[in-house]
């Protein structure tokens, strides 16, 4: 009886003593857990404060959905200005992997107030706009402008 | 007292009496490992209930995912900073153009504007025209001098040799501060 008791109790410490370890373990992890969630939780919250400022920024690079509405409103700026506008060569340039450049060249051709002006419009396009060079030539009976812009977008995936 | 006990019965009771003082002892000492194991137990209660309080605790939903979000989010604005600073801080072309107009008197008519940039700053630009007379070709290069956007104006001399309708190409360098 004396040896059973003994026993049982030894074994019983033993079990509690290794029982409380590893909660201390647990407790441990539990508070970094937390500590984690309560910065993340912080990070997240300048995050939603700050979301409007990034979605604006996001807004002046160009996507892969934005090309085509972006050639349209190109066209339709031509239009506006009563200018003959037409879109020469369209290429890609890479920058990084995250970025890359639509090089395009065109064409404005019509009265100098109008070339200008959308020369103007041009470098107003709601991207990030940077005109590599413009050249414009008086014609017969108009002004010729030749631009070639580069617009910042996102790689295509 | 007279001790009746014969050597070998009194042999025998000091064994049963050892016997005892160890049964008792036994008993002793198990009891307080009984109470031992039995003051242990709320402990041990006490801590099994935390450590299920833990396991019960649920983990904060999409914890993982929210830090991907986060961390994605956060290189694309910088990423997309890094490459809105590399813009370089120069005059548009079309504001150069308008300020070379500006800068003209009656007499100048322009048919040529070449702008060009590298992605660090603007290149010469070149600019051809017709001048009504000499002066006014000169009235242009010390107008375009004199402007804050532009450092110099080249005229080359052979174009000043004409004194009526005189073709020209100007090459207008910008000023270091733009």
């Amino acid at each position: 009886m004396l040896l059973a008791s003994v026993t049982v109790c030894v074994v019983f410490f033993y079990k509690l003593e290794t029982q409380k370890d590893a909660y201390e373990t647990m407790r441990m992890e539990e508070s970094e857990r937390v500590a984690r969630i309560a910065s993340l939780t912080s990070l997240l919250e300048t995050l939603d404060a700050t979301n409007s400022e990034r979605e604006t920024i996001a807004e002046h690079v160009l996507t892969e959905d934005g090309v085509v509405d972006l050639l349209a409103l190109i066209e339709t700026l031509g239009r506006e200005q009563d200018v003959l506008l037409s879109t020469e060569t369209l290429t890609i340039a890479p920058i990084n992997a995250r970025f890359e450049e639509l090089v395009a060249t065109i064409s404005v051709e019509g009265r100098y107030e109008s070339v200008m002006r959308t020369f103007e419009l041009l470098t107003l396009l709601p991207y990030e706009t940077r005109i590599q060079s413009a050249n414009l030539q008086q014609t017969t009976n108009n002004w010729r402008g030749v631009f070639d812009i580069r617009i910042l977008k996102f790689k295509s995936i | 007292m007279i001790n009746l006990i014969p050597p070998t019965g009194h042999r025998a009771v000091h064994k049963e009496y050892l016997i005892r003082v160890a049964a008792t002892y036994g008993f002793l000492f198990s009891a307080v490992f009984i109470l031992l194991t039995i003051a242990l137990i709320p402990t041990y209660v006490l801590v099994q209930a935390q450590m299920h309080a833990f396991d019960m605790e649920a983990p904060v939903e999409g914890e993982g995912g929210d830090i991907e979000i986060v961390e994605e989010d956060m290189v694309r604005t910088e990423a997309i900073l890094t490459e809105l600073r590399k813009v370089p801080n120069t005059p548009q072309m079309s504001v150069l153009i308008r300020e070379i107009e500006s800068a003209a008197n009656r007499g100048i008519s322009f048919r040529n504007f070449s702008l060009q940039s590298d992605p660090k700053a603007l290149t010469p630009i070149v600019v051809q025209g017709t001048a009504s007379r000499r002066e006014d070709l000169v009235a242009l290069k010390q107008a375009i001098e004199a402007h804050e956007l532009f450092a110099s104006a080249e005229v080359p001399l052979a174009d000043l040799a004409k004194e009526r309708e005189v073709p020209f190409t100007i090459t207008i360098t910008l000023a270091e501060s733009h």
